[in-house]
């Protein structure tokens, strides 16, 4: 055998070639590893599927760009960030987003890296601290500094890894965002030292209530999975001080949903705000979020807090898994 | 509803099903899924899938060289694949069950 790949005709081979490299330059954004796992075999592949069909791939499976989206969409990859910035940053999940932006910033001030232990300190004392409020033990030093430790634990060793899957790197994303949002109430909580009177008067003005916002955007939806992966509906969620969150629904008037409910008396849409996914008759609450992501049927399993706590949904999942678990406990 | 619709939900475990049978590359478990009779699966969406499952550790790959083309990537499940495809198979179970009740009722059962 010679040293070029020959399926059916030279031509078919080279056609072969151009497609996969059209797939790949679609896929440019994306680092370099993740590149060449998702094209990996994907020239031997599509050589079959074209020797098998005849033609050209193009007429077979539309253009790279096309196919390269749809590769993207199925993998759990955000879509191509195009060249017009701010409309891809518009549809892309505000996770990909910070994990973007955190990679960028990282690339443009090394330092900043250094500084990166100080970071899990601060966001495993925030976490504590939330921890501690919530359970109502007030302003504790135990939860802090126990979370500090664990945060950095954690930072020294996931460093090693470059990126993580979508459920651990997502629920990393969600605790680095809520301790950068709450860093500076818990700093102003210990140094003011009246929690109630702080917050009120230095944040949203009285009477108007503040919404969840993550990255500097409007948080307008969320989507919760409990520990066994599956999704959950009807969730409410509570801030440190036992406030609901909740978010505003203008985004849901903008005519694409026809049949919301509408209050008659104040024109609003007649939908519970602090329940999540937000949802009404008629409507998926799970489907396409609007802002071209679609929440997964289930998330992987959780088998740490699977196996540790009792699942709280209704379905009878099955507690024990008898397979042998390929993962040795350190 | 439009079949492409209903593919895009249970594709993962389709994929699943298809692999726990036996290991195999992109184009070889789509093939197998058209044989199965799920013609309105997307290529590229098998290969996304594939992708996806194997970072959420449900899936192991490994290459297969070639000596006369570009190498191979095959796909094989492991242990919390089948679990993952036990799980869901039992809901799809459930779902379909519901769903031919009320089929029947309805009097269109085919």
């Amino acid at each position: 055998m010679n040293d070029t790949t020959v399926i059916g005709p030279v031509g078919q081979a080279e056609d072969v070639h151009a497609y996969v490299a059209g797939v790949r330059a679609w896929l440019a954004d994306l680092p370099a590893d993740e590149v060449e796992d998702l094209t990996a075999g994907m020239e031997a592949d599509l050589g079959e599927r074209a020797a098998e069909s005849g033609g050209t791939l193009g007429a077979l499976l539309g253009d790279p760009e096309v196919y390269a989206a749809e590769l993207r969409s199925a993998a759990g990859l955000p879509p191509r960030s195009a060249p017009v910035v701010a409309d891809a940053a518009a549809r892309e999940p505000w996770t990909d987003q910070v994990q973007r932006a955190a990679h960028e910033l990282l690339a443009r001030y090394p330092w900043l890296r250094e500084l990166r232990p100080t970071w899990w300190l601060a966001r495993g004392a925030v976490l504590g601290w939330v921890l501690a409020s919530v359970l109502g033990t007030g302003r504790t030093l135990l939860l802090p500094v126990l979370g500090a430790g664990l945060s950095l634990w954690l930072g020294l060793v996931l460093r090693r890894r470059e990126r993580l899957g979508h459920p651990a790197g997502l629920a990393l994303a969600v605790a680095n965002v809520l301790a950068a949002v709450l860093l500076l109430p818990m700093v102003a909580t210990y140094t003011v030292g009246s929690s109630a009177s702080f917050d009120e008067a230095a944040f949203a003005p009285p009477g108007y209530p503040a919404q969840v916002v993550a990255n500097g955007q409007r948080v307008t939806n969320l989507y919760a999975y409990d520990a066994a992966g599956n999704r959950i509906d009807g969730v409410r969620v509570f801030d440190q001080q036992g406030r609901a969150l909740f978010v505003g629904l203008d985004p849901l008037m903008d005519g694409s949903h026809p049949e919301l409910p509408v209050r008659p008396e104040s024109g609003e849409p007649d939908v519970a705000a602090d329940v999540f996914p937000l949802t009404w008759p008629g409507h998926d609450a799970w489907q396409d979020s609007g802002s071209g992501w679609t929440p997964p049927l289930t998330l992987t399993t959780l088998t740490r807090y699977a196996s540790a706590s009792p699942s709280p949904s209704a379905t009878p999942t099955p507690t024990s898994t008898p397979s042998p678990s390929p993962s040795a406990r350190p | 509803m439009e079949g492409t619709q209903l593919v895009k939900g249970v594709l993962d475990l389709a994929v699943l099903a298809v692999v726990a049978r036996e290991d195999g590359y992109g184009y070889d478990v789509v093939r197998r899924l058209r044989a199965a009779g799920l013609d309105e699966v997307g290529d590229a969406s098998v290969y996304g899938t594939l992708r996806r499952l194997y970072s959420a550790g449900a899936l192991t790959s490994y290459v297969v060289p070639s000596d006369e083309g570009p190498h191979r990537k095959y796909y094989g499940i492991n242990a919390q694949g089948r679990h993952l495809l036990a799980t869901e198979g039992k809901t799809w179970t459930a779902f379909a069950a519901t769903m031919d009740g009320l089929l029947d009722e309805a009097g269109v059962r085919s």
